[in-house]
């Protein structure tokens, strides 16, 4: 809500000072820099495409509008929408990767003023020539660029400051340092969570990152709570614990994707320890993550920005809502982190010490591409997403799996069979497996298909066909619009395509640090 | 980098307002005097046109240094020439930009109404906003001029703000009369490429007329004294254009007014009763014996008629 105010200040007085005192100027070459569009984009950048497609529209509107304006309402409408929108898209990389959204935001410019003078050359064809577009238009992208990086810089900041402020207020007393994301995301951030777990400070606030995120030190909200000791975890750092609450001495560089895990289960509860091993002595013992289970496994993924739904923050507090679990459950061939990973079933044989643990997400279906491939040389294990299927009740554990629970199912049924442990299909294809050997599964079963080797599910737990046929990456409320609007206006080929370009195996290896 | 959450209703919103964007192009495209449009303008014009009153007072505090005295004994001029002034806080420069716009509208026994640009156009319009409106009297459709010569014509107006389309936009088309013949053409804008540079462009109606390098120009009376009225100077001949086939001679004009620093401007708002003729143009040197007195004083100089026109340093 600040952050809208301060938008709505910044973008009102940009206008303002655009139109009295900028244009009026002088400057070598004939053009002047847009002001607007520079403020715009570096608004839509700290806000999302959303609030930037709005603000866009308004301040168009505005420019429209304002006195000067004689032309026609709506066209810097139209564009400034447009670039806020785009601008808006780059809102989640801003921190990590200041320089690639700096060209973006300065290509984004370029457009919208070309974009500009194209409509006004189409509305316009007694007043604007080719001849004033050709010598305008150039100078106005080389004096907008060159204001673009002072601004954004600025807006960053003050967006940066507003949105700490208004943590520090709805976080006052909970001692929790939360995403800084920027006050829209802060309230739902602080919503998600809950006391004693650990959490993720994006490590914006140190001294050698980048210009864009570049704060005070330690002005983290809920950092002074803990006894004077900073938290700075680095995203991307890697390190098995980062979120631990562990000091690093040295800044880690930025790499991908964390993950974290936690036990869910008495006999699962090994990777967190196997994950923690390597600094066992300084592993903090109330903050181990396999210490801190509950009843269910968590998998978090945060602070990529390349690894899609682990991306964002809001996804990470969606995911909080969403009780994403990891399961853990047999693979043929697996076994090469049982005895890693296991300690409660580390006598299990290992078959081939070839490949991991794979987590596997039934809905993206990537898993169904990738079971039947030849197994990578290196030891690396794969995560595979799938849609969650209750617990049964006493599976003998072969290697594990992890699933990620789901919450496109919230079917009461589902919930009874997790509680209860109802003894079903599934158990005793379980009880067989544990006779015999662990058998793959696919995440996607068709209605004849089966799973290989046999399903192991009742039809009861089979997920509704919806979710089956698209991955949905929406954690949060549902709109009436988006309701009334989702698989009409190319829902789905966008997620088709967005799915398309992100794998569904995740790494665990020596880069995300996951097993050491 | 799509932001995950909420892809739907980004789509949905961004949709929504590119109709809508899409939906006020084409309704004020189509028709532009929209009762509608019209008042969104007015109210939207009134609450900016505030806005820029505001911030012109504030950077015009700063800008101002003219003392106090200068602007009453300026107060004193305006109201022996029967202007009006609405301009209280006046900077220097403004004063001698004032000043000579009074004298020519004393010249031409305009009345005028006194004001400076708050906002400048945006993008590829030629058009500023000046700090008066229907309460000062100003209506659409009459001259705008400054101490130099012609500035534009008002296109819209508010209570407080009007905005003017300048001269200077390819849009405006203004009649003119060539100053020693009196023969008529008309003068278009060049454009936004070119402001403050840039060269208008005049094409006689009478294929007789004939140019010169230097003639000077006034517009010519228009029906109603609307948009323009008569004897306000435009601007200098520089150079002809010939055209193969044409019938009529056409020329390059440099405008006497620097459309890109405009201070104070004046709205006409009574048109004078009698046609001025060519009363307000600036004594340009013509041939005469002062001026020969000065050439012959100098033998290096070129003749007189062809050092008239390239003096001004183009």
């Amino acid at each position: 809500m600040r952050t809208a105010w301060l938008a709505l200040c910044l973008l009102a007085a940009g206008l303002l000072f655009q139109l009295t005192v900028l244009n009026g100027l002088h400057l070598p070459g004939g053009g002047v820099p847009d002001l607007v569009l520079i403020l715009l984009v570096a608004v839509a950048i700290a806000v999302g495409p959303v609030p930037g497609a709005a603000a866009g529209f308004a301040a168009g509107l505005s420019l429209d509008l304002a006195p000067p304006g004689s032309g026609l309402i709506g066209q810097y409408a139209l564009v400034f929408c447009l670039a806020g929108w785009a601008a808006g898209l780059l809102a989640g990389s801003a921190r990590r990767m200041p320089l690639r959204t700096l060209v973006a935001g300065a290509i984004v410019i370029a457009a919208a003023e070309a974009a500009t003078a194209g409509l006004s050359l189409l509305l316009h064809p007694a007043q604007v020539t080719v001849g004033d577009v050709r010598q305008l238009l150039p100078v106005t992208i080389a004096y907008d660029l060159l204001v673009l990086p002072f601004t954004l810089y600025l807006v960053m900041l003050a967006a940066g400051i507003v949105g700490r402020t208004a943590e520090a207020s709805g976080l006052a007393g909970t001692g929790h340092s939360a995403l800084r994301t920027g006050a829209a995301r802060s309230r739902r951030t602080a919503r998600g969570h809950r006391p004693h777990e650990p959490r993720l400070n994006p490590a914006a606030a140190s001294a050698r990152d980048g210009w864009v995120g570049g704060g005070q030190r330690g002005r983290a909200p809920g950092a002074g709570q803990l006894a004077g000791r900073r938290l700075h975890l680095h995203p991307g750092a890697g390190v098995a614990g980062s979120a631990s609450g562990l000091v690093h001495r040295r800044p880690r560089p930025a790499a991908a994707v964390n993950l974290r895990f936690r036990s869910p289960r008495r006999h699962d509860g090994t990777i967190g320890n196997a994950v923690g091993r390597g600094q066992g002595e300084r592993w903090q013992h109330g903050r181990h993550p396999g210490s801190l289970a509950g009843s269910s496994a968590r998998f978090r993924p945060h602070a990529g920005e390349m690894s899609g739904s682990a991306t964002r923050q809001h996804a990470l507090t969606g995911l909080h809502l969403t009780r994403a679990r990891i399961n853990f459950s047999a693979h043929r061939g697996d076994a090469s982190l049982g005895p890693r990973l296991g300690t409660s079933w580390a006598r299990t044989p290992a078959r081939t010490s070839r490949t991991g643990p794979r987590l596997r997400t039934g809905s993206s279906r990537s898993a169904l591409a990738l079971t039947g491939r030849p197994r990578l040389p290196a030891p690396v294990p794969r995560l595979n997403f799938r849609s969650a299927s209750p617990r049964v009740a006493r599976r003998p554990v072969a290697a594990p799996k992890f699933r990620r629970g789901s919450r496109l199912r919230p079917s009461g049924l589902t919930t009874g069979l997790v509680a209860g442990g109802v003894l079903d299909q599934s158990t005793f294809r379980a009880r067989r497996r544990f006779a015999g050997s662990p058998r793959l599964r696919l995440a996607r079963r068709g209605p004849g298909a089966g799973m290989l080797g046999g399903s192991g599910r009742s039809p009861l737990r089979r997920p509704p066909a919806r979710s089956r046929r698209q991955p949905r990456f929406s954690y949060g409320r549902r709109s009436l619009l988006s309701v009334l609007t989702g698989r009409r206006i190319g829902g789905r080929w966008l997620a088709r395509a967005r799915v398309g370009s992100r794998s569904g195996v995740w790494l665990i290896g020596r880069r995300t640090g996951g097993m050491r | 980098m799509i932001g995950v959450r909420g892809t739907r209703r980004t789509r949905v919103v961004l949709v929504v307002l590119l109709t809508a964007a899409l939906a006020l192009i084409a309704l004020s495209y189509s028709d532009g005097s929209n009762p509608a449009l019209r008042g969104l303008r007015s109210v939207s014009g009134s609450v900016f046109g505030g806005a820029e009153h505001a911030t012109k007072s504030v950077t015009g505090f700063f800008a101002s240094s003219g003392s106090s005295s200068q602007v009453t004994s300026l107060q004193r001029q305006v109201l022996q020439l029967r202007a009006e002034l609405s301009a209280t806080s006046l900077s220097k420069a403004d004063y001698a930009e004032l000043r000579k716009m009074l004298m020519l509208a004393g010249a031409a026994q305009y009345r005028i109404v006194a004001a400076s640009v708050l906002a400048v156009g945006q993008g590829y319009q030629q058009t500023v906003t000046l700090d008066v409106g229907s309460r000062d009297g100003v209506q659409p459709d009459q001259t705008v001029l400054n101490g130099e010569g012609l500035v534009g014509d008002v296109t819209s107006v508010t209570a407080t703000t009007s905005t003017v389309l300048l001269a200077s936009d390819a849009a405006a088309v203004a009649g003119v009369a060539v100053a020693p013949s009196g023969q008529l053409g008309w003068v278009t804008g060049p454009g936004a490429a070119a402001s403050g540079s840039g060269l208008m462009h005049l094409q006689m109606l009478n294929s007789a007329a004939v140019l010169q390098p230097g003639d000077q120009l006034v517009t010519a009376a228009s029906a109603g004294d609307r948009p323009y009225v008569p004897g306000v100077p435009v601007g200098v001949v520089t150079k002809l254009v010939v055209t193969n086939g044409s019938l009529t001679a056409a020329a390059l004009v440099r405008p006497y007014v620097d459309f890109g620093s405009l201070g104070v401007v004046g709205v006409v708002i009574v048109p004078p009763r009698h046609d001025p003729r060519f009363a307000a143009l600036p004594p340009l040197p013509h041939p005469g014996p002062t001026v020969t007195v000065t050439v012959t004083a100098r033998p290096g100089t070129p003749a007189p008629g062809a050092s008239a026109t390239p003096s001004a340093g183009h």
